[in-house]
């Protein structure tokens, strides 16, 4: 397995000096598993990782697995750019959350499409599947690859994915708020929300969640979280649905990851502010025996050995 | 009038070492009059840095008054609009003249671009400042002291895009951010639109090399051609494709002005870049 980072902002892009070396394209992860490559969520990061799949330095394939968290703007905006797109050979599929409301295929195709893009989704020559998942279940999406879903905690849910395969394991938990304070559902968590008692029936919901989440990143060689804020972010915006380095340490030390990797950083953070908080953050995972590392743009992250 | 340019960029944003001189930001051109009239033409990603700026000022304290125009609602020119902090601020105003067959069908295209399966912030009653939408027409108006003209270019099969004239004083500005010239020819339409301008930011994102014909772009030779042919003093180069790097650009902004000097024509050209203030 191989994970290669090709975009890690959070909320929308963000361009210049400030942003050079962590990127400030919004979320893209490219997994190869022998001869399968998938693809994590279609920020603006697909743009040049498309690219890139098209050039010599990439292995071929045309058949490309998407697993999107959610439909969020950050998450799949990317998408339309996407050069294989425009070639007949390649074959996608796009993975995502199943929802009585609303088909995956209908909340992908009807925003990347008129008016709001040149070009439908799917008026491109590339074959297009779509493929609904429901919260923790196990796929075989190809032969040696596993994919395990769970639910996260952010406003109209989203969906924690395990890649699971003899050549390495990786958790991506993201977007999501910690497990202990407001539950994100379908509805919108009031604006004013503060420190409320949660019934009893959220408060299993909750626990159920933080499950879940242990259980895709257990034992996990990496473990992709989302980090966008620090801890006095989160206290002024607990509703916004995102956690701190504290929240992704206390899941990675408490699943027994290898490998903890900050992500979704706040449009706001400035190379230097990352560089800081990976210092702070990576002292105190190493007292759990955990390598704690903030993601950038062309971070490789590879175990050449199985297990 | 001053101008700004937070965003340059067509399409999608295209943040990275490659961009950096020119930037990576999507459409985003904030312009102000000397008595403080404050337009903003689109609000691509660049709209989250210009209203990160904006709130040192009035914006900051919730007296804060824009008007922006959007010169149509492709993603590039809308996304940085539910992000910025300013929007989010009460008693901040925002006028936004857009492209639409009426003004409720404006405000539709805005609630669905902050639905809840698109965006945290669920509907735009949620947003906290004032919102007025209004219909662009051809019909000028008046901001301020800052007179707009708007009028209707191709961009692509079926879709328009509205290029924006500013007057202020003396002094007059020309945007035409996306255009496809029918047949690859200029209309006489657009030459009388910039006739005798000061300043004309024109789309500049193909070049003859990567030109995709039907893609609603004309070549960056294009918005030479109208310039020099309605007289204009100075061309900015803007909405650059996301593949070009700040060395392509370079080498563009060069190309074209050996190309003009050889001819003796005097038109200052440049390329815009995040960050390019312009006193006219």
């Amino acid at each position: 397995m191989q994970v290669r980072i090709w975009g890690c902002r959070g909320s929308y892009p963000v361009s210049g000096a400030d942003f050079i070396r962590y990127g400030g394209n919004t979320s893209c992860i490219e997994v190869w598993v022998g001869d399968t490559l998938i693809i994590i969520d279609a920020g603006t990061g697909m743009r040049p990782l498309g690219q890139h799949l098209r050039s010599p330095e990439s292995p071929q394939t045309n058949r490309i697995h998407v697993l999107i968290t959610h439909t969020h703007w950050d998450h799949i905006i990317g998408f339309p750019f996407f050069q294989p797109l425009r070639d007949v050979h390649t074959h996608l599929t796009i993975y995502g959350l199943r929802r009585s409301d609303r088909p995956l295929e209908k909340a992908l195709t009807e925003s990347l499409s008129r008016p709001l893009f040149a070009l439908p989704l799917t008026s491109n020559p590339a074959r297009i599947d779509f493929r609904e998942l429901d919260f923790y279940t196990t796929y075989a999406i190809a032969p040696d690859v596993k994919v395990t879903t769970a639910r996260l905690n952010h406003p109209y849910r989203a969906v924690g994915y395990r890649i699971e395969s003899p050549s390495g394991c990786l958790a991506h938990i993201t977007d999501t708020a910690p497990f202990d304070r407001i539950l994100f559902g379908d509805e919108q968590v009031s604006w004013s929300s503060k420190d409320r008692t949660l019934d009893p029936a959220s408060k299993a919901i909750l626990d159920r969640m933080r499950q879940g989440v242990l259980d895709l990143a257990a034992h996990a060689d990496w473990l992709i979280y989302d980090t966008q804020f620090e801890p006095d972010e989160y206290a002024r915006r607990p509703h916004w649905g995102h956690s701190t380095p504290n929240h992704a340490i206390g899941i990675a030390s408490q699943a027994q990851a290898r490998h903890l990797v900050l992500f979704h950083h706040d449009p706001h953070r400035t190379d230097q502010q990352i560089d800081a908080i990976e210092g702070v953050y990576r002292a105190r995972a190493a007292e759990y025996g955990l390598v704690l590392g903030a993601a950038r743009e062309g971070l490789t992250l590879k175990r050449e050995q199985t297990r | 009038m001053r101008l700004r340019f937070w965003g340059v960029r067509g399409a999608v944003a295209s943040p990275g070492p490659a961009t950096l001189r020119y930037g990576g930001n999507t459409s985003c051109v904030a312009v102000e009059s000397a008595s403080g009239d404050l337009l903003v033409l689109d609000a691509g990603s660049g709209f989250c840095p210009l209203g990160d700026a904006l709130m040192k000022g009035p914006f900051g304290r919730g007296e804060g008054k824009m008007t922006l125009l959007l010169s149509h609602i492709h993603m590039d020119h809308l996304i940085g609009f539910p992000f910025a902090v300013p929007v989010h601020i009460r008693g901040n105003r925002f006028t936004i003249y857009g492209p639409a067959a009426s003004r409720t069908r404006l405000e539709e295209l805005h609630e669905g671009l902050v639905a809840p399966a698109y965006s945290p912030v669920y509907t735009i009653d949620n947003i906290g400042s004032d919102l007025e939408f209004r219909r662009i027409s051809r019909k000028p108006f008046q901001v301020g002291e800052v007179r707009v003209e708007a009028q209707r270019f191709p961009h692509g099969v079926g879709v328009h895009c509205w290029g924006f004239k500013l007057t202020a004083g003396n002094r007059t500005l020309v945007y035409i951010p996306d255009v496809e010239y029918a047949g690859g020819s200029l209309h006489n339409e657009a030459i009388e639109f910039v006739r005798g301008v000061d300043l004309l930011i024109h789309d500049a994102f193909f070049t003859q090399a990567d030109y995709m014909p039907y893609w609603g772009h004309c070549l960056s030779r294009h918005g030479v051609l109208l310039a020099e042919a309605a007289g204009v003093s100075r061309l900015i180069l803007f909405h650059h494709s996301p593949d070009r790097s700040d060395d392509e650009i370079d080498a563009l902004v060069a190309d074209h002005r050996d190309e003009l000097y050889e001819r003796g024509v005097s038109l200052r050209v440049d390329a815009a870049y995040d960050g390019m203030t312009i006193h006219l």
